[in-house]
C-alpha cells in the first residue's frame, strides 16, 4: 500500500453527478461497469457480530488516509474488507464524461452564427447576449411579429432569455420584417443577427 | 393553545433555533437535503433543547419540487409530528416560495396548508422590506393560530442606516407580530454595527421579542450574535457545527459558549448535540457533500455584498457564457447597478436582478441598453417599494414611472376558483395549491419522501452504511467485505 497523497477519490468523485443520494448501486445493464454484488450467506449459526458506527468511520478514515494504493485490507475476527484499485478503471467512463464536457463547451462555437451582414435599408436586431430566443410573450401566445408584419421604434418584437431573466427586445426602428433569422426557443449568440427589418 | 414566549430581556435565556434542516443545507448542499437523510436525526434535534425548529423555507419548497421532486406537504407533516420541539416554517410573503408575486387567495391557502400540517410559527419576510407584502400573511397566520415572526432584511448602503431599519420594526410592532427577526442573508452585519442597530431594534419592539438569522461569510457572525446577546434579543438562529459556518449560520455549540460567557446559556442537552453532529458528518462523509468551513474575513464582501451562494453561482453562469475572465469587471459593475437602482438589497431575487443587469451594462459596453423586464416591474414598483431612488438616467433609459402607491397583492387577480374550475373538485388543496406555484409537469407526480426515510428507518445499520459509501462510486475496481456471516463482494 503506498502512503502517497493523491486526489485519488476527489478525481473520481468529480465524475460522478454530486449531491445524489444514492442508496443502491446503479446497475446499467449494458454497461462494462456493471457492479456485481456477489451476497455470500454462510451458516447461518455463526455468532451474530456487531460493527459499529465508531468502527464503520475508523475504516473510512484509514481508507482516506490511505490515499492512493492498489490494495486495501483490514481484518478483525468479525470483520474484514479488502479492496483493490488494481485493475484499470475502464477508459469508456472518463472518457465518456470527457466527450459531454467538451461537447458543452464547443457546441457554441460550432453554432453557425449569422453575424451582421447590414445592407443599406435594412436594420438587423441583434442579441444584446448569450441567451435564448422566444418569439412569443408566453408559449400559449401568438408571436410577437411575423415576417411582413409592420413594426415601430418600441414594438417587442422577441423576447431574449439571459441568465433567466427575459428581455424584451423592441424593433428600434420603423419598419417591415423581412425575416426572422432563428427559431423560437433556440440558443443564441451576443451579437447574433435575431431578425431583419426593411426600413 | 399555543403558549406565549416570555422569555426575554438581559437575563434570562438566549434561546437556539434550528436551521440545520433547513438554511444550513440550503447554504451547503444546495438545498438538497432529502426527508431520509433528516429522520435519523430528528430524535436528538428534539432532545437538544432548542427553542424552535426552522424547516421549511422558500428554497426548500422549490428545490424539493423542482429537483428532488419530493412531495413538501408530506415532509412538513411528517416532521412536525416527529418534533415535539414547535417547528417553524418561512416564506417569502406575497411571493411564498417563488419569486413572483402570489394572490392573496393562495397566499391564505398556502399558510391554511402549513398551520394544518402543524407548523406553528410562520416566519415571513420581504426582500424589499416592503411589509405591505407581508401584511396578507400575518393576517392568514394569526387566523389559524400560528405564531409569526416577521423578519427584517439587513443590508448595507447609505439608505439603510439604523433609522431605515427602526421605522421597519415599528410597522411590525403595529402588525402586532410575535417575534421580529433580523435576517441578514449575505453576513454583512459587524459588532460594531450591531451595537447600535440591535439595542434601538429592542427599544422600539416594545416587549416582542427579537430574533437574530446571520450568516457566516464575512467570518463575523459569531461577533454578531454576541452584540445581539448583549442587547437583549431573545433567540439566534444556528446550525450544527458541521453544517455552520461558510455561507451557512453559526454553530449551535459557539452561540451557547457565548451566551453562557454572557450569562444567558439556555439548558441544552450536550450529548444529543454531539450525536446530532455526528450523525451529519457521517451523512457528508457518505454521500460526498460538503461541511461548513469557516472563512476568513473578507472586505470584498461589503463592496459587492453578493450572498456567498449566489458568487458560486454566477461564476458557474459566466463559465457557461464564456465571460469568466470578466468576473471583477462585473462584481464592480453590480456595485454601480445596485446604487442606480435604489439600493435594492442582495437577496433573491433582486440579487439576480442586479447580477444580470451588471453582465448585460459590461458585455454590451454601454449601460442599461438592455434592460430585463424584471427590472423594469422593479423600477416601475410593481414588487414594493424601493429602499432609495433610482437614478433618472436608468429611469429614461427603462421608459417607466415609479408608482409604489398600490400594494403589490393587489396587482394580482384571485387565482383559486380558476384552478378548481381546472383541476376539478376532487384534488386536494395541498395539489391545488402545487398547481398554483408550478406547472403542470412540475406540479404533478411527486413522491411522498417520508416513505423513504420510513423504509430506511432512523437507526443506522453500520454495516449497510458502509456499503452505501463504498457503493458511491469510488475508484475502487473490486471491494470483498465480510461481516460475521454475510459476505459481500462487488467488482466494476
Amino acid at each position: 500500500m503506498a502512503i502517497k497523497k493523491s486526489p485519488l477519490t476527489k478525481a473520481s468523485a468529480k465524475l460522478k453527478p454530486k449531491l445524489k443520494k444514492k442508496t443502491k448501486p446503479k446497475i446499467k445493464p449494458t454497461s462494462p461497469l456493471k457492479k456485481k454484488p456477489i451476497v455470500k450467506a454462510k451458516k447461518a449459526t455463526a455468532p451474530v457480530a456487531t460493527i459499529s458506527m465508531q468502527q464503520v468511520k475508523e475504516v473510512i478514515g484509514l481508507i482516506k488516509d490511505a490515499g492512493h494504493f492498489n490494495t486495501f485490507s483490514y481484518k478483525t475476527p468479525e470483520f474484514e474488507i479488502e479492496i483493490e484499485v488494481g485493475n484499470k478503471r475502464s477508459p469508456e467512463v472518463s472518457s465518456s464524461i470527457n466527450l459531454v464536457g467538451v461537447a458543452q463547451t464547443t457546441t457554441p462555437q460550432a453554432t453557425l452564427v449569422s453575424k451582421s451582414r447590414s445592407q443599406a435599408g435594412h436594420f438587423e436586431v441583434l442579441s444584446p447576449m448569450v441567451g435564448t430566443f422566444y418569439r412569443r410573450p408566453n408559449p400559449t401566445s401568438p408571436p410577437f411579429v411575423e415576417i411582413g408584419s409592420k413594426v415601430s421604434a418600441n414594438t417587442p418584437v422577441c423576447i431574449v432569455e439571459v441568465m433567466k431573466l427575459l428581455n424584451t427586445i423592441a424593433a428600434e426602428h420603423a419598419g417591415t420584417i423581412i425575416d426572422i433569422c432563428v427559431t423560437d426557443g433556440a440558443t443564441i449568440e451576443a451579437g447574433q443577427v435575431l431578425m431583419v427589418i426593411e426600413l | 393553545m399555543l403558549k406565549k414566549p416570555v422569555t426575554q430581556g438581559p437575563s434570562a435565556p438566549f434561546q437556539m433555533i434550528d436551521v440545520t434542516l433547513r438554511d444550513a443545507h440550503q447554504c451547503l448542499w444546495s438545498t438538497r437535503m432529502t426527508t431520509a437523510q433528516m429522520y435519523p436525526a430528528l430524535d436528538n434535534i428534539d432532545r437538544a433543547g432548542y427553542g424552535y425548529i426552522n424547516i421549511l423555507g422558500g428554497a426548500v419548497f422549490d428545490v424539493m419540487v423542482r429537483f428532488l421532486r419530493e412531495d413538501p406537504w408530506k415532509r412538513m407533516a411528517f416532521l412536525s409530528r416527529e418534533l415535539e420541539t414547535p417547528t417553524d416554517a418561512l416564506t417569502r410573503g406575497q411571493s411564498i416560495y417563488t419569486f413572483e408575486l402570489f394572490p392573496d387567495d393562495v397566499v391564505d391557502l398556502n399558510i391554511a396548508l402549513l398551520a394544518e400540517s402543524g407548523i406553528k410559527v410562520l416566519t415571513v419576510y420581504d426582500a424589499l422590506n416592503d411589509n405591505r407584502n407581508i401584511t396578507s400573511s400575518i393576517v392568514s397566520g394569526k387566523k389559524q393560530g400560528m405564531l409569526i415572526n416577521a423578519m427584517l432584511t439587513y443590508a448595507l448602503s447609505p439608505v439603510h442606516d439604523d433609522a431605515y431599519f427602526v421605522a421597519r420594526a415599528k410597522e411590525l410592532v403595529d402588525l402586532k407580530v410575535d417575534f421580529i427577526s433580523v435576517k441578514d442573508p449575505t453576513g454583512l452585519l459587524t459588532p460594531e454595527r450591531g451595537a447600535t442597530l440591535f439595542p434601538a431594534l429592542v427599544a422600539i419592539a416594545k416587549g416582542i421579542p427579537l430574533k437574530l438569522h446571520s450568516h457566516c461569510q464575512s467570518g463575523l457572525a459569531p461577533l454578531v450574535y454576541e452584540e445581539a446577546i448583549k442587547a437583549g434579543f431573545s433567540y439566534g438562529y444556528v446550525a450544527t457545527n458541521c453544517l455552520a459556518n461558510g455561507a451557512s449560520l453559526p454553530s449551535v455549540t459557539e452561540v451557547l459558549a457565548s451566551a453562557a460567557r454572557l450569562g444567558r446559556a439556555p439548558k441544552m442537552n450536550l450529548s444529543a448535540l454531539q450525536e446530532v453532529d455526528d450523525y451529519f458528518a457521517w451523512i457528508c462523509t457518505r454521500d460526498s457533500l460538503p461541511q461548513g468551513k469557516k472563512l476568513a474575513y473578507d472586505p470584498a464582501l461589503y463592496e459587492h455584498q453578493i450572498p456567498g451562494g449566489m458568487i458560486s453561482n454566477l461564476r458557474a453562469q459566466l463559465a457557461t457564457l464564456g465571460i469568466a475572465h470578466r468576473e471583477q469587471e462585473i462584481l464592480e459593475e453590480t456595485a454601480q447597478v445596485r446604487k442606480d437602482l435604489g439600493y435594492p438589497i442582495l437577496v433573491s431575487p433582486f440579487a439576480q436582478y442586479i447580477v444580470t443587469q451588471a453582465v448585460l451594462n459590461v458585455m454590451q459596453g454601454e449601460r442599461y441598453k438592455t434592460i430585463p423586464d424584471e427590472v423594469k416591474l422593479y423600477l416601475r414598483g410593481h414588487y414594493g417599494k424601493l429602499a432609495g431612488q433610482a437614478s433618472a438616467e436608468v429611469m429614461a433609459r427603462a421608459g417607466v414611472e415609479y408608482d409604489p402607491s398600490q400594494r403589490p397583492g393587489d396587482f394580482i387577480k384571485p387565482a383559486l376558483s380558476n384552478l378548481r374550475k381546472q383541476w376539478g373538485k376532487s384534488v386536494s388543496r395541498e395539489q391545488l395549491c402545487l398547481h398554483a406555484f408550478y406547472p403542470s409537469n412540475l406540479a404533478l407526480g411527486l413522491h411522498d419522501g417520508t416513505l423513504v426515510a420510513l423504509k430506511q428507518g432512523k437507526q443506522l445499520e453500520p454495516f449497510a452504511e458502509l456499503m452505501k459509501y463504498l457503493v458511491q462510486g469510488k475508484d475502487f475496481s473490486r471491494v470483498k467485505t465480510r461481516f460475521g456471516s454475510v459476505e459481500l463482494s462487488f467488482s466494476y
